[in-house]
């Protein structure tokens, strides 16, 4: 009986491992961490590739609030169902010291600008860009 | 000639600034009475320094940069007008010999110092500025104040993004973004009937509102600021149609203004260094007898320093420091100067803290030396230019975060100034050669400033 036991769950941890690799071969989404500063993006250029599913972590540990505002980009990609209501007018809101994820799948290669437009933001150098490859 | 030069330009001008604001007033009309504040949708702090005054945060002097024309997004066309009122408690350590002005006493006096109109905003994305009219309350008459007309674009050059702008303006370096240079400096505000040394560069104060200019500037992409215009002196009756006089004296043809500065920006804190060239020739007291005119040449440094902190207090730092050649041609056949030639050195540094944009203390040296003459400086018993002080502040803005119960428009600012003197006109004691110290001139200033 207790053999049984063991064998059953020797088989249940290769069935869970075989499910697990299957599911990241299938897009499980890559986490890639944005954070927005005064008045900078980190990364500057965010490099992606196309086909790829992401989850974008962005996170905000200033102490004022920011966007990624990159409109073109979020209309070319497929955004987590769960995550469309956190982009709004082309954009991720974050407030100071917060932070939000969205996953989301890239599909067209191009350039895309970001910008914050929070007040001024821009044009105190909060201005970046996305490469989708 | 520069009568003459003026009348030629004043007209146009001066059509074109009713023209300008009259839109903006019909404009006003249309839409309720919005400001800058209004316009963008932010709180007074975004752009100033302790929540209120001239002093300017890195959002404001880019807004400024700008043209004023940024806008919340969504907002439609909201001409500002707005409105300015300082008064003061004056007194001064011993009685002045005259009073400062009519209809006031040797010592402490209260006074309505002045009141204002603004109207301001941005037309689109191009156009924008401000134009202020005050009541001298000291004077007790009105005039135009500060002027500030802008058209701005912006353009790739070399791969890099480059704001151009276009200035009209009536006070050499209004336009300037940093609060280092005389037109915008510390202290943010003072009253006419605090006495002050009789000396002075040119580019501090000597031809506010006297006369009308143009610079064109440049925003460069690595944080490289460039500029250079000119100003003439208006007609006599332009100027005086607006309550205005010619200043040092009417300018002869144009006088050349250049600017360079360079801004480094790290985030919470930044700073910038710069140099500026202001270069009039003018009649004395519009004097053309001689057939000879005065000429200066004011050239000067500045630098400046901020720290916001992460409770939105700041920290900040201006220093300027100017030289003035004086070939004074003119003046000296006119028996006005001992000497053909003088020099004025003028030095300001000042330094801030703002807690919270809610309570503010502030300090500034300065200090004004010259050369020696016995007719220019007559009155002064060294003949010498010299003087020297420290000046303190402490000020309490209490709706400076914007929580004015008033609405967003409205705030205040209540603050006591003190001046010291270490020399005044020339000297420490008996300055004036009949018994007068500096330290008789020491101010204290308790004042009272409104904006809505």
């Amino acid at each position: 009986m207790d053999r049984i036991v063991a064998l059953r769950g020797v088989l249940s941890f290769f069935v869970a491992f075989a499910a697990g690799v299957t599911a990241a071969q299938a897009g499980a989404p890559t986490p890639v961490s944005v954070s927005l500063e005064n008045y900078a993006y980190e990364p500057e250029n965010l490099v992606l590739k196309a086909g790829e599913t992401y989850r974008l972590h962005f996170i905000n540990s200033s102490n004022k609030d920011h966007d990624f505002n990159a409109p073109k980009f979020f209309g070319d990609s497929t955004v987590s169902p769960d995550d469309r209501a956190k982009i709004v007018n082309g954009g991720v809101e974050v407030k100071a010291g917060r932070a939000v994820d969205v996953s989301m799948t890239v599909s067209h290669p191009g350039e895309y600008p970001v910008t914050c437009t929070h007040f001024m933001h821009a044009d105190m150098g909060m201005e970046g860009s996305v490469t989708v490859k | 000639m520069g009568s003459d030069f003026g009348d030629r330009f004043a007209r146009p001008a001066l059509v074109a600034a009713v023209a300008v604001q009259a839109y903006f007033l019909m404009a006003g009309q249309a839409s309720a009475v919005p400001a800058y504040a209004q316009q963008t949708g932010e709180p007074c702090a975004t752009c100033h320094v302790g929540g209120f005054g001239p002093q300017l945060t890195l959002a404001g002097r880019k807004f400024k940069e700008n043209g004023y024309t940024t806008r919340k997004a969504g907002l439609g066309f909201t001409p500002p007008i707005s409105a300015m009122a300082v008064a003061s408690y004056v007194n001064t350590q011993k009685d002045q010999a005259e009073p400062p002005a009519p209809h006031y006493s040797t010592n402490n006096n209260v006074t309505l110092d002045e009141a204002s109109i603004f109207i301001a905003g941005g037309i689109g994305d191009h156009f924008g500025g401000f134009s202020q009219f005050t009541y001298d309350g000291v004077g007790r008459a009105f005039g135009w104040d500060n002027l500030d007309l802008r058209a701005v674009d912006h353009m790739t050059l070399g791969g890099s993004d480059v704001l151009v702008g276009l200035t009209v303006n009536n006070n050499p370096a209004i336009e300037d973004p940093w609060n280092t240079l005389p037109s915008w400096g510390f202290p943010y505000t003072d009253s006419d009937l605090a006495p002050g040394p009789a000396s002075a560069t040119l580019f501090d104060g000597g031809y506010e509102q006297a006369v009308l200019g143009t610079t064109a500037y440049a925003v460069w992409g690595n944080g490289l600021y460039t500029e250079a215009g000119f100003y003439f002196t208006p007609g006599h009756h332009f100027l005086s149609a607006l309550g205005a006089d010619e200043g040092a004296g009417p300018i002869s043809g144009v006088a050349p203004y250049v600017r360079v500065a360079y801004e480094k920006d790290y985030g919470d804190s930044n700073w910038e260094i710069g140099a500026f060239g202001f270069f009039p020739s003018l009649s004395p007291d519009g004097d053309t007898s001689t057939g000879q005119t005065d000429s200066y040449r004011d050239i000067g440094f500045d630098a400046s320093y901020q720290l916001q902190d992460s409770e939105n207090s700041y920290y900040t730092i201006n220093a300027r420091y100017t030289h003035e050649d004086q070939d004074l041609n003119a003046t000296h056949l006119l028996g006005g100067s001992t000497n053909a030639s003088d020099t004025l050195n003028d030095f300001r540094l000042d330094a801030s803290y703002y807690w919270h944009n809610l309570v503010g203390a502030s300090v500034q040296l300065f200090t004004t030396t010259g050369s020696s003459d016995a007719l220019l400086y007559g009155d002064n018993r060294t003949l010498a230019p010299d003087s020297d002080g420290v000046t303190f502040q402490l000020d309490f803005t209490p709706w400076g975060d914007g929580s004015s119960p008033f609405g967003d428009r409205f705030n205040v600012r209540v603050g006591l100034q003190y001046t010291m003197y270490g020399k005044f006109d020339g000297a420490s004691t008996n300055f004036d050669g009949l018994g007068g110290n500096a330290s008789d001139n020491n101010t204290l200033r308790l004042f009272l400033w409104t904006a809505l």
